[in-house]
């Protein structure tokens, strides 16, 4: 094979990876309900008293009326709404609980996010009290990546686990997306996820200067 | 390096031959043009060559309906000099709730370190975010999110001179927002973010963080 031909077929095999990439994003999709009927008045109503007693409690209602649209969007109808709103809310709620009283809303949502994929309450509350340890920094990236580690089949005990051991090694918001986007690229090239957050963890650390433990 | 004085090659010849030939004008035209030159070089006798060409220039131009501007080498360079200065002005004005990093596209995680870095020298206030998707052969895209209300008309995003990539830039406030694309009416996260854990109506979002400036 010539250089020229080589390079065409690197060439061709990286447009091929992309479009891969992006007809496997846009693999599961939805219509956007334009002609969706609207919202029951005794939905509004129930959605109005969750919004009133989550703002009671000094947690984001925002958050609800975001939910109760984003389900508009996608055609969900009103029970699968107040269900997800309803569960949102618990969620938030035990996002507090872990979190304390100073939590601020974006690391409530992250919580909540977590919470949803099947994170522990306890494996939450190790990695609040990782970083909690190193002053104020937010939790809102290391709850964040954790979230979606899990959601992409890595065992949520193992995703907790290297986000921690990254933190405890002072990574800050910058390396824990590089580390999110060192396993995005290692699932690409089809290592499973294990090994792909492993390998991240790995090279994580390698850019901070740490040794893993 | 040619020589000057080297004979040109004979094709070259016909066509230099061909440009030189004189072009013919309306005898009215002829006449008016050659009288204004004429003007021009008696007007001229007391100046130098410069301002004669300089005229010339000038007179040949508003024969054809247009102004013609003088301009020295030093005048050129003071308005070259002002208006470097005043784009840099206008540069940083325009600039000033945007920042370099978080023009970059996609809008993704990808966008936190700079903005990081950023956050302690730089005021409060909304960032600009560029979201960006390739999506060839489509008719419409919006981007839609917590930002937005969802709604799928609020944020079209335009497409880009290669004729496949959609982009928009968005101002938003610091934060964790989550975000999806509306393709020909299709909702589709976006493939190279984070995806948002919460998949509540059965199509999973895009998760972005800005970071605060503060």
């Amino acid at each position: 094979m010539t250089r020229m031909s080589a390079r065409g077929g690197s060439l061709t095999m990286a447009l091929v990876a992309i479009l891969l990439i992006g007809v496997a994003g846009m693999g599961r999709s939805a219509h956007a309900q334009g002609a969706r009927p609207p919202l029951t008045a005794a939905t509004r109503v129930a959605i109005d008293r969750l919004v009133d007693s989550l703002s009671a409690e000094r947690l984001p209602g925002d958050v609800i009326r975001d939910k109760v649209a984003e389900g508009v969007l996608k055609g969900a109808d009103d029970a699968r709404i107040l269900a997800a709103v309803r569960s949102l809310a618990s969620r938030l709620r035990e996002g507090r609980q872990l979190l304390g009283a100073s939590a601020a809303d974006d690391e409530l949502k992250a919580a909540a996010s977590a919470l949803f994929v099947g994170v522990e309450r306890e494996a939450i509350a190790r990695l609040v009290d990782t970083q909690r340890k190193r002053g104020a920094a937010s939790l809102t990236m290391p709850l964040t990546v954790v979230a979606e580690l899990t959601l992409r089949n890595v065992p949520a005990d193992l995703a907790v686990s290297s986000v921690e051991s990254l933190l405890r090694r002072g990574a800050r918001d910058g390396e824990l997306n590089s580390f999110r986007n060192t396993f995005e690229l290692d699932l690409q090239q089809g290592r499973s996820p294990r090994e792909a957050v492993n390998a991240g963890v790995r090279s994580t650390l390698n850019a901070l200067g740490r040794s893993p433990d | 390096m040619p020589d000057d004085n080297e004979p040109l090659p004979a094709a070259l010849t016909a066509v230099v031959a061909e440009l030189r030939r004189e072009v013919p004008l309306r005898d009215a035209w002829h006449e008016q043009l050659q009288r204004e030159l004429a003007a021009a070089d008696r007007s001229a006798a007391d100046g130098s060559a410069a301002d004669l060409a300089d005229r010339r220039v000038a007179d040949a131009a508003r024969v054809r309906g247009t102004r013609a501007w003088r301009i020295t080498p030093v005048s050129a360079l003071a308005a070259a000099l002002v208006c470097m200065v005043a784009g840099a002005m206008l540069g940083d004005l325009a600039r000033a709730p945007v920042s370099p990093e978080r023009e970059r596209p996609p809008a993704t995680l990808a966008t936190l370190p700079a903005a990081a870095a950023a956050a302690a020298a730089e005021p409060a206030g909304p960032m600009a975010v560029r979201f960006a998707v390739m999506a060839p052969g489509v008719q419409r895209v919006s981007v839609v999110g917590d930002f937005n209300g969802w709604d799928a008309d609020a944020t079209p995003l335009t497409l880009a001179s290669d004729g496949r990539t959609w982009t928009t830039l968005l101002p938003l406030a610091a934060g964790r927002h989550t975000y999806a694309f509306v393709i020909d009416g299709q909702i589709v996260r976006d493939p190279i973010a984070p995806a948002d854990a919460e998949e509540d109506f059965g199509v999973p979002n895009s998760v972005l963080l800005v970071s605060s400036r503060k």
